[in-house]
């Protein structure tokens, strides 16, 4: 039961800094000036959906007006569901409809969703990014509808297997990849920061530190609190003498990476997938600076070409929103639009009529050989991790090149095999 | 040892930091007395408008208002900038809400702050965002060698810069004639208003001043403030209270040693906790906000009595409580009204009522805590937590409803612990209290993952007797039996609490919240009444939380943090916090309650939601401060009234027709028995000075014996003393028991009952509720249990006989405050003598009547006396002092300087000498009662 409530520190971490990086930058994405709309490449062909056909309704909840706002999530998953009514087909001919609901943060917010969506008789529950979701599980459960997502932010739709599922690695993949890349770069005495939560300090004992034995690397924990001096943080760490340094702090990495820097350490520090942080900081700190993300991210250089393509889509469907936004949000969104989308065809192309209890069964054995915006394949069978909610695997570790761009490290995803529980 | 070193710097750092909001803080509650929960809300708006600069943009804090390219800004400027906004913010911030406050409860100006807090945040969210900043660095960059220790040069700056910033604010404000003018006001508001100064000035510079010189600070830390966050900034207030605690609200100086200290402290126990093996793993979570708590709560037991109160001028008291009358047709209604909005609702509707329902629990335990008590709390949310916590560690285990009681009584058993640091304590300092306490709660225990597990709390459904009670069942939501169940559990939680304030309890309540120190002289054991207040509140709070846990399935300790603390007490206050149907408004608009859901479905506030809550709370402060029930409620009784017919409602007279006819006022001969007080060496000291020395007394049953002396010469201190008021020496011999190390309430209730000078009546009461309530003491718990059931009971004949005895049964309905000043120095008789004294110490009753009221007063005092009452008279009335006591002591300057009869005092040539002069007075030979009996009197 123990090894069942692993979670997720660090998802709420590397989730945060997706979400949080990309809610006001442009994310280094040039693309999104007021030029691009004409240089956006045109998509044609496809087939649209039947508008006279019944919609299939799924409930869309994500973090939109509280003290953390994630609205481009949003617009990327409206632009994902546009793209899939428009040349997808929609569902099998059928229009594909969401039921937005803002979340705020609270469970309260969360609870509302998923109370709206059984009442309007969604499909399925898609997440963009919301940490309440732990709380709409009881109600979703109940009703017999399947949680679905991007990445589990929080440990509760982590580690609720068989009701949630998620396209991505799980956190607990995150965590240990990221030792096993240090590692591969020479790192032998690494330091673990956490944010301080309880799922942070359940992941280091139940992930993290069997990982690290595995290895037989020397690791140590540190908890940060909030709003903390990362000055007063950075030589509590460096007192320790680590010489590689994993952050799970999320838009925190953005203090903490220069603040390790100025304290005089020199050795490799992972940021998670802050990439946001890379226009903001000095050149001279970014060096030895990791940045991991689950599929190539429009500032990766030279994605292989069937990636290409897919970013072009999602070029194109999403050049008609505000040049100020996160295109890593977008991103997330049209991501988790175009999984949701492949999910019901799959589905409805073997069942009549697609109801809850349909898709949630479909689940258990949905496999699929490859996901946008990366070459990987899914299979929601068998979690890639055990105990966790993930459908998928692979972290593509990268630095910041020349021009800031980024370039993934060689042997990527990373082979975390050997950690594996 | 030099990484020690290290840390005690970068700590002074953090210590800046906070010194920066504490100084601020103090400042502002020295000018105006508001405890600004808003300061580091405040201060983050300056921190964007500089980073922004630093952008090249002003973006000022006007959500509609779009920023200005402005281009490169010199960094003197942006900082110049961002400094004149946070005064400009301050002033507006007096303007629009301190000074319309300024004579408000404390409890109206913490939910001001907390509305302050509320409406920055949200400013902040829609104008500048919400993701997470890096802070620029201001101050020189590099590393300098320290004892061998590399120490970061911008951190020795601003330690440097706020030292300086700090004592030259102190000198200003010990020196300048505008820094006197504020702790003049502070120590005495309206006198300060007499001698020229004025509150509205020392208000807008205090405002003023205090926001530049935090967010002077606070722009020039840069990184040392973390991240610029609208969501974790504001919390930065509560490590600044405790600094401000520490100062005693009052001395700058202190304020910044305090800040510094608690900076240094935090970083070196950060980095023992992270880097020593043997610090154990529970206690790492959440340290750094137990510290503050940890200060607070020290720093209270140490100073605890020595915070001052600002001598505020306060005119306006607390919303009237409104007592609900528990008819049981008009019960039977509401339930009907309850039970039909159940079952005429279904899905995300009727999931609304129930978590409106269970709400309007933690409100209703707000309403107990608050409204009734006065004593603010900002960790309902928090008790109601702990609830969540234990219903869903016992599982299965323990079945419903016992685990549900368990779970209450665990959370009441949390609501004492915080209550105890707070029985030295009262209004917005408690407020810091209990924020912090919540706080910590949050992050010690609703965090801990030593007691909460990071994935699943699941909260079994309840069932009762094989009667599924579940919330929801497949595609069901709210399922009609839970909600029925909720009903129940509110209907008679609500019925107790309206028990209770009509009850004695309410009035003992009441008494308190009045006035501590009068309920303490009538008997009133205040600290039992107030833990067994915070018991019963997070009782209420417990239950409430328990069933938000059961309608969820699961606890979600977001449900109960620190911000949802205030958002419950800011409801609560907007919906009515002196009312059962306030807490039931509460709930209505509590998140996900019904009015939340319709709002949701209906109306797209979207982002503008928090941002109409902040400046909705403030306008109720404002402009509505009894709350939507309170009003609702006025305009009602207004409206029956006009109704009505016309029933006549006179002035009350100085003196009613009754007090000659009465049959208790039956003249009696006065007989004098043997000796009830006995005071012995009795000597008071305040600090060098020795108020009273050495003075004995001794009053007998049925005796009345005057206490005469010049101003100051000790006569007040002295029955301080006697009654257990003031730190004092000697033996109080009370008729054979001992009282002279027993606290104020019990020498009260022993027989030794005093008046006050002030009168100190309680105005929330009525004339016969002032004198029940002293009739009402003991056994405090225990009463609030039996009035919780039973509460009607009619008034004692002591009662009954104290308010004839003074002529009172015409004005029993009125308020003391309508009365003239000589009926309420007799509702003040009428009080004690309601507690069937011994002997009777009266504090100048005479000061402020006219000579006819005198005489009157004079004769019922031996009519009092008749009955066998000891009284000790204080007066500068020598013509009723004279004709009524039976024996005389004199002291001059603490010193007893004679004693006899009125006759021999009168002709002592020191009393001549240093107090009457030439005066001739009637003496009680002249008077018409008098006694007689076993003893002479001057024998």
């Amino acid at each position: 039961m123990r090894t069942s409530n692993i979670a997720g520190g660090i998802a709420l971490a590397t989730l945060l800094a997706v979400s949080t990086a990309c809610g006001s930058t442009d994310s280094g994405n040039k693309a999104d000036s007021s030029g691009s709309q004409a240089k956006a490449p045109t998509i044609a062909g496809g087939k649209a959906a039947d508008k006279t056909m019944d919609p299939v309704t799924i409930g869309f909840h994500n973090l939109e007006g509280g003290s953390i706002s994630l609205a481009d999530v949003r617009l990327g998953f409206e632009a994902g569901v546009n793209y899939i009514n428009k040349q997808l087909g929609g569902v099998n001919g059928h229009p594909l409809k969401s039921i937005n609901c803002k979340t705020d943060g609270t469970p309260e917010a969360s609870v509302n969703c998923a109370n709206q969506f059984v009442e309007q008789k969604a499909v399925l529950a898609v997440q963009g990014a919301d940490f309440g979701a732990d709380a709409m599980l009881p109600v979703l459960k109940s009703a017999g509808l399947a949680e679905f997502g991007n990445f589990p932010l929080t440990p509760g739709v982590n580690s609720a297997v068989g009701d949630a599922y998620f396209m991505q690695g799980s956190a607990q993949e995150g965590y240990a990849a990221n030792l096993v890349q240090l590692q591969k770069l020479g790192a032998s005495k690494a330091a673990v920061v956490l944010v301080d939560n309880p799922a942070s300090h359940d992941t280091y004992k139940t992930v993290i530190e069997p990982a690290a034995a595995k290895l037989r690397l020397k690791a140590k924990v540190f908890y940060v609190p909030a709003q903390s001096d990362w000055t007063v943080q950075s030589a509590t760490v460096l007192a320790w003498g680590p010489d590689a340094i994993s952050t799970y702090v999320a838009a925190d990495s953005l203090a903490a990476v220069p603040a390790f820097r100025a304290a005089g350490f020199s050795g490799y520090i992972t940021a998670g997938a802050n990439t946001e942080i890379i226009p903001q900081l000095d050149p001279s700190v970014l060096q030895k600076v990791l940045f991991s993300a689950p599929y190539y991210l429009p500032e990766f250089a030279n994605p292989p070409a069937r990636v290409k393509k897919d970013l072009d889509i999602f070029e194109a469907y999403t050049s008609n929103l505000p040049a100020k936004g996160s295109v890593t949000q977008r991103q997330t969104g049209f991501y988790t639009a175009l999984m949701a989308g492949q999910l019901l065809r799959d589905l409805g192309a073997k069942n009549k009529s697609l109801t809850a209890q349909v898709v949630h069964s479909g689940l258990r054995t949905w496999k699929g050989e490859r996901e946008p915006f990366r070459l990987n394949g899914w299979d929601c069978s068998t979690p890639t991790w055990p105990d966790t909610t993930a459908c998928g695997a692979g972290n593509v570790y990268a630095a910041p090149g020349k021009d800031r761009v980024l370039e993934p490290l060689p042997d990527q995803p990373v082979d975390m095999s050997a950690v594996l529980p | 040892m030099s990484e020690i070193l290290l840390f005690l710097v970068l700590g002074l750092g953090v210590g800046a930091v906070y010194a920066a909001l504490t100084l601020g803080v103090v400042l502002t509650y020295q000018g105006t007395g508001l405890i600004n929960f808003a300061a580091a809300a405040m201060a983050a708006v300056p921190m964007y408008v500089y980073e922004e600069l630093r952008q090249g943009r002003l973006t000022l804090p006007v959500p509609w208002l779009p920023s200005f390219d402005v281009g490169h800004t010199p960094n003197w400027l942006a900082v110049a900038t961002a400094v004149a906004v946070a005064g400009l913010l301050g002033a507006m911030t007096e303007l629009a809400v301190s000074r319309p406050l300024r004579k408000a409860p404390p409890l109206a100006k913490v939910v001001a702050a907390v509305g302050i807090l509320l409406t920055l945040q949200a400013v902040v969210g829609l104008k500048y965002g919400t993701v997470p900043l890096l802070r620029s660095v201001v101050l020189p960059q590099g590393v300098v060698e320290l004892a061998g220790v590399n120490v970061a040069k911008d951190r020795l700056w601003l330690v440097g810069i706020t030292v300086v910033l700090s004592v030259a604010l102190a000198l200003w404000f010990r020196k300048s004639r505008m820094g006197l003018a504020i702790q003049a006001s502070a120590e005495n508001e309206r006198a300060a208003g007499f001698a020229r100064l004025s509150p509205t000035s020392t208000g807008l510079v205090t405002w003023t001043l205090s926001s530049m010189f935090t967010a002077l600070v606070l722009v020039l830390a840069g990184p040392a403030t973390g991240t610029l966050s609208p969501s974790t900034m504001p919390l930065l207030v509560v490590p600044a209270l405790a600094g401000a605690l520490v100062a005693r609200l009052s001395s700058l100086t202190v304020g910044l040693l305090g800040a510094l200290a608690l900076g240094v402290v935090q970083s070196v126990l950060q980095y023992f906790s992270q880097t020593r093996d043997w610090w154990p793993e529970w206690a790492k979570q959440g340290l750094t906000n137990v510290v503050p708590f940890l200060v607070i709560v020290v720093a209270l037991f140490v100073l605890g009595r020595a915070i001052p109160t600002r001598g505020d001028d306060v005119r306006s008291s607390l919303p009237a409580v409104l007592v609900p009358r528990n008819r049981p047709h008009m019960v039977a209604a509401w339930s009907a009204v309850g039970l039909a909005a159940l079952a005429l609702t279904s899905g995300t509707y009727r999931f609304g009522v129930i978590t409106s329902l269970a709400v309007s629990l933690i409100a209703l335990s707000l309403v107990l805590l608050t409204g009734l008590l006065g004593q603010i709390s900002l960790a309902q949310a928090a008790f109601a937590g702990v609830a969540g916590i234990v219903l869903s560690k016992l599982g299965d285990s323990v079945p419903f409803p016992l685990s549900l009681f368990i779970a209450a009584s665990l959370a009441s058993v949390a609501g004492v612990l915080v209550g105890i640091p707070a029985l030295r304590i009262r209004g917005a300092q408690l407020a810091v209290v209990t924020l912090a306490a919540a706080l910590t709660l949050q992050d010690f225990v609703l965090a801990n993952p030593k007691l909460v597990s990071a994935t699943a709390n699941l909260i079994p459904d309840p069932a009762l007797f094989g009667w599924n009670l579940s919330v929801r069942g497949g595609q069901e939501i709210a399922r009609l039996p839970f909600g029925v169940m909720v009903l129940v559990i509110v209907v008679v939680a609500s019925l107790c609490v309206g028990n209770l304030m009509r009850s004695g309890t309410g009035r003992t309540m009441l008494a308190i919240r009045s006035n501590e120190r009068a309920a303490a002289a009538i008997g009133i054991n205040v600290p039992r009444v107030k833990l067994a207040a915070f018991a019963a509140s997070s009782f209420l709070a417990g239950l409430g939380g328990g069933l938000i846990g059961y309608s969820r399935g699961q606890l979600s300790a977001d449900s109960f943090g620190v911000f949802v603390g205030l958002s419950f007490l800011a409801a609560a206050y907007l919906s009515g916090i002196t009312s059962v149907s306030g807490a039931a408004l509460a709930g209505v608009s509590a998140s996900l309650g019904i009015v939340y859901v319709f709002m949701d479905r209906n109306l797209h506030l979207g982002s503008y939601y928090m941002l109409i809550t902040g400046i909705s709370l403030i306008l109720t402060v404002l402009f509505n401060p009894i709350g939507l029930a309170g009003k609702t409620r006025s305009d009602y009784e207004k409206a029956r009234a006009r109704l009505a017919p016309r029933k006549s409602r006179t002035k009350p007279e100085a003196r009613s027709a009754e007090s000659s006819s009465s049959p208790a006022l039956a003249k009696t001969p006065r007989q004098i028995g043997d000796v009830s007080l006995s005071a012995r060496g009795i000597t008071v000291r305040y600090g060098g000075v020795e108020a009273v020395s050495n003075v004995d007394i001794d009053v007998r049953a049925g005796e009345i014996v005057g206490l005469i002396g010049p101003n100051g010469a000790g006569k007040t201190s002295f029955v301080d003393a006697l009654t257990g008021f003031t730190r004092s020496t000697g033996d109080v011999d009370l008729a054979g028991d001992r009282l002279d190390r027993r606290p104020a309430h019990e020498r009260a209730r022993r027989g030794l009952v005093r008046t006050w000078q002030a009168g100190e009546l309680f105005e929330d009461l009525t004339v016969t509720d002032n004198v029940r309530v002293a009739n009402e003491t003991g056994n405090e718990a225990l009463g609030m249990l039996r009035d919780a059931v039973r509460p009607t009971t009619p008034a004692s004949a002591p009662v009954e006989r104290a308010l004839a005895l003074m002529s009172l049964t015409d004005v029993a309905d009125r308020k003391p405050s309508e009365l003239p000043l000589g009926r309420q120095k007799a509702v003040g008789m009428a009080r004690a003598l309601a507690m069937e004294p011994q002997v009777l110490l009266l504090d100048e009753p005479a000061a402020g009547l006219d000579s006819t009221e005198s005489l009157a007063f004079g004769e019922q005092l031996r009519r009092i006396a008749g009955t066998g009452v000891g009284c000790l008279l204080i007066d500068h009335d020598m013509h009723l002092v004279m004709s009524v006591c039976d024996r005389v002591y004199v002291i001059e300057f603490g010193k007893q300087i004679a004693t006899g009869t009125p006759e021999a005092v009168r002709t002592d040539p020191l009393v001549l000498k240093s107090y009457l002069g030439s005066q001739s007075f009637e003496t009680t030979e002249d008077a018409d009662d008098a006694p007689v009996g076993k003893e002479e009197v001057g024998s």
